[in-house]
């Protein structure tokens, strides 16, 4: 017997067993869905890897950073770098867009004008709109000239480029603080609106408030004019009884009741 | 407390993981819904809260991505973002945080003017997401935009890296 094929298949039950090892350990432990495990081919691997790189890279990154510590320096250095590296980022971006914008506009106006010079039917088109763009940026121009009293130098497109950026810039920025002025006022119009109708609400109060006192008033005139009446009328019964008392000639102070009476008569229980 | 920081743990293999954070429970959990319905090439942890500090727990991952909830319906929204934000790692200000400005239901009152959250995502140098949770599209909008943030964030993306992306969009907003 062949010494080989004995050891066959148990060399390729540890092949079998190291490639599962394997691409367990690439998945994380084994706790990866089944269907995962299955796509785990070479092209999935090699997107793993430049993942693991990516990662790793920026851990590096965080490590060296770590290792500089910042405590070392104070916080507004730090502010005053970072707003410097910004600064440079915005200046770098900017002159980047400039300068993608001047080359696509030198090629396709080098595409355009090997275009013209082939002195086809779509040229003389091309031709014809060209003057007439030209004749339409010298309106401009002109127009601007005018205006702003600035004078670009002719063909130099990067400036004029740079120039429309900035205005454009600042335009935003413009925009954006009328924008908050407009707030501001659209703010301060609904407090006022409020406040009317907090007062509105107040002088309806006041004057249900000043129609009750009215017609309190008024029930008390009523009432001190009844008052009156029935005073009146007590007096002169009191004087009626008294002068009845005196002419029927009692001796009514002998009789302490009478006595009472009497003299409860000289004075008016009301006032 | 436990503080929440960046770095302190590695990154989990072709997976990212987010951590919603503030807002009303029923938005996160649209999200969060909408975030794993979306199809991709990598697996998608999501974890979230009420608001930082989050309780121990030692099986938490390392998070790649906060998205910062801030309901324009409460006034109090801007103050409990600003709170959450002191809480965390100022780390995760270098490009991993989004906020979500967040409304739902038509009638009810809104508290918290866009200008106001503008301002705070501009000064966090942080982008910012506007999100009506009652329509379906507009949830599904955010779920892809925030999945293409997080693939980025968690490295999953070869020679991006979350700072680069971040002063990329930041400085194109104009400032």
């Amino acid at each position: 017997m062949d010494p080989t094929s004995e050891l066959n298949p148990s060399l390729a039950k540890l092949h079998l067993q190291s490639t599962e090892l394997g691409r367990v350990a690439m998945m994380g432990a084994g706790e990866q869905e089944e269907e995962n495990q299955a796509k785990a081919d070479l092209i999935n691997l090699l997107r793993l890897r430049e993942q693991l790189k990516q990662q790793n890279l920026e851990l590096q990154c965080m490590a060296i950073a770590g290792d500089s510590s910042s405590d070392v320096y104070p916080g507004e250095i730090l502010k005053e770098a970072a707003t410097e590296l910004q600064d440079g980022i915005a200046n770098a971006i900017v002159s980047y867009n400039n300068k993608t914008k001047v080359l696509q506009r030198i090629q396709s106006t080098d595409a355009l004008l090997a275009k013209v010079e082939e002195r086809s039917r779509e040229s003389r088109l091309l031709q014809d709109n060209l003057t007439h763009i030209t004749e339409l940026s010298s309106v401009a121009l002109s127009v601007q000239w005018a205006d702003a009293a600035i004078c670009w130098p002719n063909g130099v497109t990067a400036v004029q480029v740079s120039m429309q950026d900035q205005l454009g810039k600042s335009l935003i920025k413009d925009t954006r603080k009328l924008e908050e002025k407009l707030t501001c006022i659209k703010r301060k119009r609904y407090d006022l609106k409020q406040a009317a109708c907090n007062i509105l609400t107040e002088i309806d109060d006041f004057q249900k408030r000043t129609s009750d006192l009215q017609k309190i008033e008024s029930t008390n005139t009523h009432i001190l004019e009844v008052l009156k009446k029935e005073k009146n009328f007590l007096t002169i019964v009191q004087n009626a009884f008294q002068h009845l008392l005196l002419g029927s000639r009692v001796n009514w102070a002998e009789d302490p009741k009478l006595r009472d009476l009497v003299l409860k008569l000289e004075k008016n229980p009301i006032t | 407390m436990a503080d929440l920081r960046s770095f302190d743990k590695m990154p989990l293999l072709n997976a990212g993981a987010v951590l919603l954070l503030g807002g009303e429970e029923s938005w996160r959990e649209r999200l969060a819904q909408a975030l794993l319905r979306d199809p991709r090439s990598f697996q998608v942890q999501i974890h979230m809260a009420p608001g930082l500090p989050l309780p121990t727990d030692p099986h938490r991952p390392r998070f790649d991505l906060l998205v910062l909830f801030i309901s324009l319906h409460s006034p109090a929204g801007l103050t409990e973002a600003l709170r959450d934000l002191s809480r965390m790692d100022p780390h995760f200000l270098l490009g991993r945080v989004c906020f979500v400005a967040a409304a739902g239901g038509a009638r009810r009152p809104r508290a918290l003017e866009e200008e106001a959250v503008r301002r705070l995502a501009d000064t966090h140098c942080s982008p910012l997401l506007f999100l009506h949770t009652d329509s379906e599209e507009d949830v599904r909008c955010v779920a892809r935009r925030l999945l293409q943030l997080l693939s980025v964030c968690a490295g999953l993306v070869p020679g991006v890296s979350a700072l680069s992306l971040a002063s990329f969009t930041w400085s194109s907003t104009g400032n």
